[in-house]
């Protein structure tokens, strides 16, 4: 956890680098800085329960953005399903609360890091990214509170890559059908 | 060759009108910090449907209540709306202070 922590100061002091206007550079590398903070805190966590811990670097090497985002997004969901009942007060509600800060924090910040990476026309502000940097500190306060919890450890094993986990895991609205919809003319036929 | 293969639109995509009036009327809700939510369809970076809804905040808001502010909009939205669950896309948010937004209209 302390690379990650690391991580995280850094983004701070990158993003303060120029704080009387905002410098571009330093405030995308701030953004990127904080998001990987984060994906490397979940990695160390799950890695940490590997026996031997000269291995557990080469073990976080089997994880990777895109996976992590899927079982994120899935948690994320299942959470949003759950808020909808409107569960009552209590240690069960206040869980779910952090695991969703945890989760849906995750997919806003990899979206932030590629738009920060990737997006040269996007202009970044010191505020928002220190925004963005305050909610990923935030979400390492929430993963402290339930990184015991067994649901928590599952989660960091959903993150690892797997063939059965695919997008159509992903809850979808009814789908419809286009115009290019023929099923006359299907490729089965 | 052609392709007859099924080309599948998401909800929000197929209905955009039904999907920015549930927005709006989220939006409509929100509190009096919250001066524009202007959401738009497109793609994330993995490709998957998602809506962007860009928030426009009030300025004077001190630092130390952003992230709950944000946080408490976020989560309306998503419960009022349920972009994932009753449309079909994964929602990202930005958020931005009024005269920020001023500045990069400039």
């Amino acid at each position: 956890m302390a690379y990650a922590n690391e991580l995280l100061e850094l983004a701070q002091e990158l993003a303060n680098l120029h704080a009387d206007h905002p410098h571009q550079p330093s405030l995308r590398r701030a953004v990127s800085t904080a998001y990987y903070a984060l994906f490397h805190l979940l990695i160390s966590e799950a890695t940490a329960n590997w026996r031997q811990p000269e291995l557990r670097a080469i073990l976080g090497r089997v994880f990777d953005h895109g996976p992590m985002k899927q079982a994120a997004d899935k948690k994320v969901a299942e959470l949003n399903n759950y808020f909808k009942e409107k569960p009552p007060e209590g240690p069960e509600r206040t869980l779910a609360y952090h695991f969703y800060n945890v989760t849906d924090t995750f997919g806003q910040a990899q979206y932030h890091r590629n738009e920060a990476d990737y997006n040269t026309a996007r202009e970044w502000d010191l505020t928002e990214v220190l925004l963005h940097i305050d909610g990923i500190t935030d979400a390492f306060k929430s993963w402290d509170i339930i990184r015991e919890e067994p649901a928590a450890q599952a989660y960091l094993v959903s993150m690892l890559p797997s063939k059965e986990r695919k997008q159509s895991e992903r809850p979808r609205s009814e789908k419809r059908p286009t115009l290019t919809d023929n099923p006359r003319f299907s490729r089965e036929e | 060759m052609r392709d007859n293969g099924f080309v599948y639109l998401e909800k929000a995509f197929a209905h955009q009108a039904q999907f920015f009036a549930a927005v709006a009327q989220a939006a409509g809700t929100l509190q009096a910090h919250v001066v524009a939510v202007t959401p738009t369809l497109g793609n994330d970076w993995n490709g998957e449907s998602a809506v962007f809804f860009q928030v426009v905040l009030a300025d004077g808001m001190p630092r130390a209540q952003l992230l709950a502010l944000t946080r408490q909009i976020s989560q309306s939205i998503v419960q009022q709306v349920q972009p994932l669950e009753e449309w079909g896309v994964l929602p990202y948010f930005n958020f931005v202070t009024r005269s920020e937004q001023a500045r990069r209209s400039a």
